[in-house]
């Protein structure tokens, strides 16, 4: 079993920066209550986030075998998704007091293609940026998609840490169609993101100024990304989202 | 963006596309008509409009057909006129061009480019934070 899961937690219509808050203690809180999640960081996204939810949450998972019993609605939704019953998806029933904050949670588990981890314990900003590659998009393109992201690592050294995964599809059970993907309805969830390219900086320069700056970036990598280039493969309406950290996400000791 | 401080050197857009044969002058009445001023108005200026080779093809009656590319060079104002440029062109008028446009092209590329000397200063900009 893949031990990480990422997910972006989008507010309902009215919730407030307060609520908003509230809502990333109670999601700490919630899985910090089952024996299985070795660490839990849920955190409000910096207001140049665009095209994704309100709070990225991080959930570093034990075996299954360790699952302890939950209290809540919200932490057997949790433990649900841990195992696979409704993987991609978290819907607001199951949230509690939070309900009527909450619009959904999309779920990852990232399976990884490559990391580096050049700065152990770093508290900084994270940066997850959720994609979805076109599914036409010829394989030894996505290849080499895949292949040349980690690049931008190597040639932006304000990328202190960071990961480069698939999300696998079943995670997500039928795919639905534009921006209802994802929605809450009684038919469930599905998620449209195919990739999640994570990093972490010591700073928001350094996700602003730095990697913006870069022409890894803008001269190499965007070829993939800007849709009057040939070798487009990535559908505009990303994710980009960035929060500050209150405890190290991405260097968390996966192998231990 | 218009008005902006330019960030760094000029950055060179390099379109080249290998025309269907006897298409050069459907594809050069399009483009003028339906591609470059909305591209001028997101901030490419077109420096050069060449043909390749420079023949008249409607003067040979010879087979086979000559393939001719055209190659059009587009400055843009710095890093601000690149990320200016890619803030406006994600449109479905846009996308609508290029798939229209496909009829008078064989295959395209589109490459960004800048002088040697100005590598370095543009890796100075992405390193503000190392």
């Amino acid at each position: 079993m893949n031990r990480r899961c990422v997910a972006q937690v989008v507010l309902a219509d009215g919730a407030d920066p307060k609520d908003a808050e509230e809502v990333a203690q109670a999601l700490v809180s919630a899985s910090e209550e089952l024996g299985a999640v070795r660490a839990s960081h849920a955190s409000v996204h910096y207001d140049f986030a665009v095209g994704g939810g309100d709070l990225t949450w991080d959930l570093f998972l034990e075996s299954e075998a360790t699952v302890g019993v939950p209290a809540s609605s919200l932490g057997a939704a949790l433990l649900g998704v841990m195992n696979g019953d409704r993987l991609g998806e978290l819907l607001p029933s199951s949230l509690g007091s939070l309900a009527n904050r909450v619009e959904r949670v999309e779920f990852a588990q990232p399976e990884l293609i490559a990391s580096g981890t050049n700065a152990p314990g770093l508290v900084g900003v994270k940066r997850t940026l959720w994609m979805r590659v076109n599914p036409a998009a010829p394989p030894d393109l996505v290849a080499r998609f895949e292949a040349e992201t980690p690049i931008l690592a190597d040639g932006i050294p304000a990328i202190r840490n960071w990961r480069w995964s698939r999300i696998p599809q079943r995670d997500f059970g039928e795919e639905g169609e534009g921006r209802t993907v994802g929605s809450n309805t009684e038919s469930g969830a599905a998620l449209r993101w195919t990739h999640l390219w994570e990093q972490e900086f010591e700073t928001v320069d350094g996700l602003q100024i730095d990697y913006m700056s870069s022409p890894v970036h803008w001269g190499f990598i965007d070829r993939y990304f800007d849709p009057e280039m040939p070798d487009c493969i990535i559908d505009p309406w990303l994710a980009h989202l960035a929060c500050p950290e209150t405890a190290p996400v991405l260097s968390w000791d996966l192998d231990r | 963006m218009e008005g902006a401080e330019p960030l760094g050197d000029t950055i060179y857009v390099i379109d080249e596309l290998e025309i269907v044969p006897g298409q050069l002058d459907g594809f050069l009445k399009a483009f003028e008509r339906d591609y470059r001023p909305d591209a001028e108005s997101r901030g490419q200026r077109l420096l050069q409009r060449l043909v390749t080779p420079p023949i008249d093809t409607g003067r040979l009656a010879e087979l086979p057909p000559i393939a001719q590319s055209v190659l059009l060079i587009w400055e843009l104002d710095g890093l601000s006129g690149f990320w200016g440029m890619r803030s406006q062109n994600a449109t479905a008028e846009v996308a609508e061009w290029w798939r229209e446009a496909g009829a008078f092209f064989v295959s395209r590329s589109r490459r960004f480019a800048a002088s040697p000397e100005a590598i370095a200063t543009f890796e100075t900009i992405g390193r503000m934070n190392s």
